[in-house]
């Protein structure tokens, strides 16, 4: 009998967290950077983010936007990662400069392979 | 380059893509893990909405549409309407989902269940649970 507790294979590529409400944008990025070699888990907003972040101690890395619609928005994100999950690298992607501190920020547009060098970078400080 | 709201081509690899459609994030996450390594491409999507934009605006190839209940029945409906040809498999509970993920696997790129579908539906239990706590 399996006992009741979370039983996650270590990966052998580092996990991503991608937080994109943009549908395709999200799918496209995240079936590149799976091609990659990354593990992408995806969420539509920041509050599904928290709750990856909550169940899962694997993240390495969290991609994010900004700008999004619920409650909780990027930066809100971005400072609930800072104070709960401190061990997690953030890069943002997006129009507009986070105000809170990041590991690196893309800005849109952005191409697929400049944002896969950005992310191989900040995992490999 | 990546225009920040354009929409990309999310292109097709045959018939080894998988679209899931399932609301509860922790659940879909771990059944797209799971047929991920068993070979397939996994398109997540959380709601029917989400689900119609890929089948209506991508050229993909999507072998099957694996779909919780509640979000199943419109699908159904608009697959019936536009791609009778495309199976559409519908599960009401996580245990099912993780079940047809299982299935999937069997008959798919690798023909063989990465595990136990068992463990699975373990380790989303754990998942759930872990999430309602405070």
């Amino acid at each position: 009998m399996v006992p009741a507790e979370i039983i996650q294979t270590q990966p052998a590529q580092p996990v991503i967290l991608f937080v994109e409400d943009e549908l395709l944008v999200r799918l496209s990025v995240a079936d590149f950077l799976r091609d990659a070699g990354l593990t992408v888990i995806e969420a539509g907003t920041a509050h599904e983010a928290l709750r990856v972040l909550k169940v899962r101690s694997d993240v390495a890395l969290v991609l994010t936007d900004l700008r999004m619609p619920g409650a909780v928005d990027g930066a809100g994100l971005i400072r609930q990662i800072r104070k709960s999950h401190s061990s997690v690298k953030v890069v943002v992607a997006s129009a507009f400069q986070s105000s809170e501190p990041v590991d690196a920020t893309v800005r849109k547009p952005y191409s697929l392979e400049h944002l896969l060098e950005v992310i191989k970078s900040v995992l490999a400080r | 380059m990546t225009p920040a709201k354009s929409h990309p081509d999310v292109s097709s690899r045959g018939s080894d893509t998988v679209l899931l459609v399932n609301g509860s994030l922790l659940v879909r996450t771990q059944v797209a893990e799971y047929l991920r390594s068993c070979g397939f491409r996994v398109l997540e999507t959380r709601n029917s909405d989400e689900a119609l934009i890929v089948l209506q605006r991508s050229s993909e190839t999507i072998r099957v549409v694996l779909s919780g209940a509640e979000q199943g029945f419109a699908l159904s409906r608009w697959l019936r309407a536009h791609s009778p040809q495309m199976r559409i498999v519908l599960t009401g509970t996580f245990e099912r989902a993780a079940q047809a993920a299982a299935e999937l696997c069997e008959s798919g790129p690798m023909a063989k269940r990465p595990y136990d579908p068992q463990i699975l539906i373990q380790d989303i239990k754990a998942s759930l649970a872990r999430a309602q706590e405070e």
